[in-house]
Protein backbone atom coordinates (compact mmCIF):
# COMPACT_ATOMS: atom_id res chain seq x y z
CA UNK A 1 0.00 0.00 0.00
CA UNK A 2 1.16 3.81 -0.56
CA UNK A 3 0.15 6.65 1.23
CA UNK A 4 1.17 10.44 0.16
CA UNK A 5 2.78 12.25 3.17
CA UNK A 6 3.83 15.35 4.08
CA UNK A 7 7.70 15.09 5.25
CA UNK A 8 8.58 12.03 2.91
CA UNK A 9 6.80 12.03 -0.40
CA UNK A 10 5.05 9.25 -1.48
CA UNK A 11 5.85 5.85 0.80
CA UNK A 12 5.31 2.27 0.39
CA UNK A 13 4.27 -0.26 3.14
CA UNK A 14 3.25 -3.71 3.87
CA UNK A 15 0.43 -4.40 6.63
CA UNK A 16 3.04 -6.37 8.20
CA UNK A 17 4.97 -3.23 9.47
CA UNK A 18 1.80 -0.96 10.70
CA UNK A 19 1.33 -0.79 13.77
CA UNK A 20 -1.74 -0.11 15.85
CA UNK A 21 -2.33 2.12 18.75
CA UNK A 22 -5.52 0.87 19.84
CA UNK A 23 -5.64 4.29 22.15
CA UNK A 24 -4.38 6.28 19.23
CA UNK A 25 -1.79 8.81 21.05
CA UNK A 26 -2.78 11.73 23.17
CA UNK A 27 -3.64 14.39 20.85
CA UNK A 28 -4.19 11.98 18.06
CA UNK A 29 -6.63 9.67 19.49
CA UNK A 30 -7.97 9.22 16.35
CA UNK A 31 -4.80 7.75 14.68
CA UNK A 32 -4.98 4.39 15.24
CA UNK A 33 -2.05 2.94 12.48
CA UNK A 34 1.08 3.85 11.69
CA UNK A 35 4.32 2.86 10.44
CA UNK A 36 8.25 3.79 11.84
CA UNK A 37 10.82 5.22 9.50
CA UNK A 38 14.23 5.04 10.61
CA UNK A 39 16.43 7.99 9.74
CA UNK A 40 18.90 5.85 8.38
CA UNK A 41 22.35 6.02 10.74
CA UNK A 42 21.06 7.82 13.44
CA UNK A 43 19.00 7.00 16.56
CA UNK A 44 16.26 9.25 15.40
CA UNK A 45 13.35 7.26 13.96
CA UNK A 46 9.58 8.97 12.71
CA UNK A 47 6.11 7.95 13.37
CA UNK A 48 4.39 8.04 10.15
CA UNK A 49 0.49 7.50 10.20
CA UNK A 50 -0.87 5.45 7.34
CA UNK A 51 -4.49 6.99 7.80
CA UNK A 52 -3.05 10.67 7.66
CA UNK A 53 -0.32 11.65 5.47
CA UNK A 54 -0.23 15.20 7.67
CA UNK A 55 0.65 13.43 10.64
CA UNK A 56 4.38 11.93 11.56
CA UNK A 57 5.87 12.51 14.95
CA UNK A 58 10.07 12.43 15.93
CA UNK A 59 10.98 9.42 17.92
CA UNK A 60 14.39 9.02 19.57
CA UNK A 61 16.04 5.62 20.18
CA UNK A 62 17.70 6.25 23.87
CA UNK A 63 19.56 3.19 24.25
CA UNK A 64 22.57 4.80 22.54
CA UNK A 65 22.26 8.46 23.95
CA UNK A 66 20.70 7.85 27.89
CA UNK A 67 21.38 3.67 28.49
CA UNK A 68 20.68 4.36 32.07
CA UNK A 69 17.15 5.78 30.87
CA UNK A 70 14.65 2.95 33.03
CA UNK A 71 10.69 3.33 32.66
CA UNK A 72 9.09 1.91 34.98
CA UNK A 73 5.76 0.82 33.71
CA UNK A 74 3.12 -1.97 35.36
CA UNK A 75 1.59 -4.86 33.92
CA UNK A 76 -1.71 -2.96 33.64
CA UNK A 77 -0.36 -0.48 31.27
CA UNK A 78 0.97 -2.46 29.10
CA UNK A 79 -1.67 -5.09 28.90
CA UNK A 80 -3.06 -3.86 25.37
CA UNK A 81 0.31 -5.03 23.48
CA UNK A 82 -0.84 -8.68 23.58
CA UNK A 83 1.26 -11.45 25.03
CA UNK A 84 4.71 -9.50 26.08
CA UNK A 85 7.97 -11.54 24.75
CA UNK A 86 11.53 -9.59 24.46
CA UNK A 87 10.95 -8.15 21.21
CA UNK A 88 10.06 -4.54 22.70
CA UNK A 89 10.97 -1.78 21.54
CA UNK A 90 11.12 1.86 23.31
CA UNK A 91 10.96 4.92 21.93
CA UNK A 92 10.89 8.98 23.31
CA UNK A 93 8.92 11.53 21.32
CA UNK A 94 11.28 14.77 20.27
CA UNK A 95 10.33 18.18 19.84
CA UNK A 96 12.34 20.15 18.02
CA UNK A 97 11.59 24.39 18.15
CA UNK A 98 13.49 26.28 15.84
CA UNK A 99 17.23 25.90 16.90
CA UNK A 100 18.49 22.28 17.06
CA UNK A 101 20.14 22.82 20.80
CA UNK A 102 16.63 23.57 22.01
CA UNK A 103 15.39 19.85 20.85
CA UNK A 104 13.40 18.50 24.09
CA UNK A 105 12.80 14.60 24.81
CA UNK A 106 9.41 13.36 26.53
CA UNK A 107 11.10 11.04 28.82
CA UNK A 108 7.51 11.03 30.97
CA UNK A 109 5.80 9.11 28.34
CA UNK A 110 7.66 6.80 26.22
CA UNK A 111 5.71 4.86 23.32
CA UNK A 112 6.07 1.17 24.14
CA UNK A 113 5.77 -1.32 20.91
CA UNK A 114 5.14 -5.53 21.27
CA UNK A 115 7.28 -6.16 18.43
CA UNK A 116 5.43 -9.46 18.24
CA UNK A 117 1.79 -8.19 17.78
CA UNK A 118 2.59 -4.87 16.29
CA UNK A 119 0.63 -3.35 19.00
CA UNK A 120 1.82 -0.09 20.15
CA UNK A 121 1.13 2.29 23.42
CA UNK A 122 2.13 5.36 24.42
CA UNK A 123 2.26 4.75 28.89
CA UNK A 124 2.45 7.97 30.96
CA UNK A 125 5.49 6.77 33.56
CA UNK A 126 4.98 6.78 36.96
CA UNK A 127 8.46 7.58 37.67
CA UNK A 128 8.60 11.12 39.19
CA UNK A 129 12.70 11.90 38.15
CA UNK A 130 11.58 11.80 33.84
CA UNK A 131 10.81 14.66 32.65
CA UNK A 132 8.07 15.51 29.91
CA UNK A 133 10.75 18.72 28.39
CA UNK A 134 14.05 16.65 29.16
CA UNK A 135 16.95 18.37 26.96
CA UNK A 136 19.45 16.22 25.72
CA UNK A 137 21.41 18.34 24.23
CA UNK A 138 23.78 20.69 27.41
CA UNK A 139 25.81 22.33 25.89
CA UNK B 1 -21.43 19.04 34.46
CA UNK B 2 -22.79 16.57 36.34
CA UNK B 3 -22.16 16.99 40.13
CA UNK B 4 -23.18 14.51 42.65
CA UNK B 5 -22.38 14.85 46.65
CA UNK B 6 -20.04 11.40 47.87
CA UNK B 7 -19.48 10.60 51.34
CA UNK B 8 -16.30 8.58 52.11
CA UNK B 9 -16.87 5.40 51.26
CA UNK B 10 -19.52 5.98 48.55
CA UNK B 11 -19.19 5.24 44.90
CA UNK B 12 -20.55 6.14 41.66
CA UNK B 13 -20.81 4.03 38.18
CA UNK B 14 -19.66 5.14 35.05
CA UNK B 15 -21.59 3.30 31.88
CA UNK B 16 -20.99 -0.61 33.62
CA UNK B 17 -18.01 -1.35 34.56
CA UNK B 18 -16.16 2.17 35.73
CA UNK B 19 -16.10 2.56 39.48
CA UNK B 20 -14.85 5.59 41.11
CA UNK B 21 -14.60 4.96 44.58
CA UNK B 22 -14.02 8.33 47.30
CA UNK B 23 -11.35 7.04 49.73
CA UNK B 24 -10.87 9.70 51.58
CA UNK B 25 -10.76 13.66 52.05
CA UNK B 26 -8.00 15.39 53.76
CA UNK B 27 -8.90 19.80 53.88
CA UNK B 28 -8.63 20.11 50.21
CA UNK B 29 -7.40 16.80 48.88
CA UNK B 30 -9.64 13.81 47.50
CA UNK B 31 -8.58 10.50 47.55
CA UNK B 32 -9.97 8.41 44.55
CA UNK B 33 -10.16 4.82 43.94
CA UNK B 34 -10.85 3.66 40.34
CA UNK B 35 -11.82 0.00 39.46
CA UNK B 36 -11.96 0.28 35.77
CA UNK B 37 -11.08 -2.45 32.58
CA UNK B 38 -7.98 -2.74 32.18
CA UNK B 39 -7.60 -1.72 28.54
CA UNK B 40 -9.28 1.55 30.14
CA UNK B 41 -6.14 4.43 30.32
CA UNK B 42 -6.60 6.51 33.04
CA UNK B 43 -4.48 9.67 33.47
CA UNK B 44 -4.19 12.84 35.66
CA UNK B 45 -5.71 15.52 33.38
CA UNK B 46 -3.12 18.11 33.60
CA UNK B 47 -0.27 15.35 32.80
CA UNK B 48 -2.10 14.35 30.08
CA UNK B 49 -2.52 17.83 28.53
CA UNK B 50 0.96 18.26 28.85
CA UNK B 51 1.68 14.69 26.88
CA UNK B 52 -1.03 15.84 24.13
CA UNK B 53 1.18 19.30 23.98
CA UNK B 54 4.34 17.35 23.43
CA UNK B 55 3.09 15.28 20.66
CA UNK B 56 0.93 18.19 18.60
CA UNK B 57 4.58 19.71 19.19
CA UNK B 58 6.31 16.91 17.45
CA UNK B 59 4.11 16.78 14.53
CA UNK B 60 5.82 20.38 13.86
CA UNK B 61 9.31 19.37 13.14
CA UNK B 62 10.43 19.92 9.67
CA UNK B 63 12.99 17.49 7.84
CA UNK B 64 14.85 20.62 7.21
CA UNK B 65 15.73 20.90 11.53
CA UNK B 66 16.01 16.54 11.72
CA UNK B 67 19.00 16.59 8.84
CA UNK B 68 20.84 19.50 11.21
CA UNK B 69 20.20 17.58 14.59
CA UNK B 70 21.13 14.16 12.76
CA UNK B 71 24.68 16.26 12.03
CA UNK B 72 25.36 17.38 15.35
CA UNK B 73 24.78 14.22 16.64
CA UNK B 74 27.17 12.64 14.88
CA UNK B 75 29.24 15.25 15.65
CA UNK B 76 29.01 14.95 19.09
CA UNK B 77 28.96 10.92 18.87
CA UNK B 78 32.80 11.32 17.51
Amino acid sequence: MTIETKNFGTIEFNNDSVITFNSGLPAFENNKKFVIIAEPDTDFYYLQSVEDGELSLVLLDLCNLMPNYDPLVSEEQLSGLGSLGNNISIYNVCVIKGDIQNMTVNLMAPIIINNDTNLGHQVILENEEYSVKHTLITE
Amino acid sequence: MLALTRKKGESIIIGEDIEVVLLGVNRDQVKLGINAPKNISIYRKEIYDIIQQENKASTNTNPEQLKQLKNFVKNKKQ
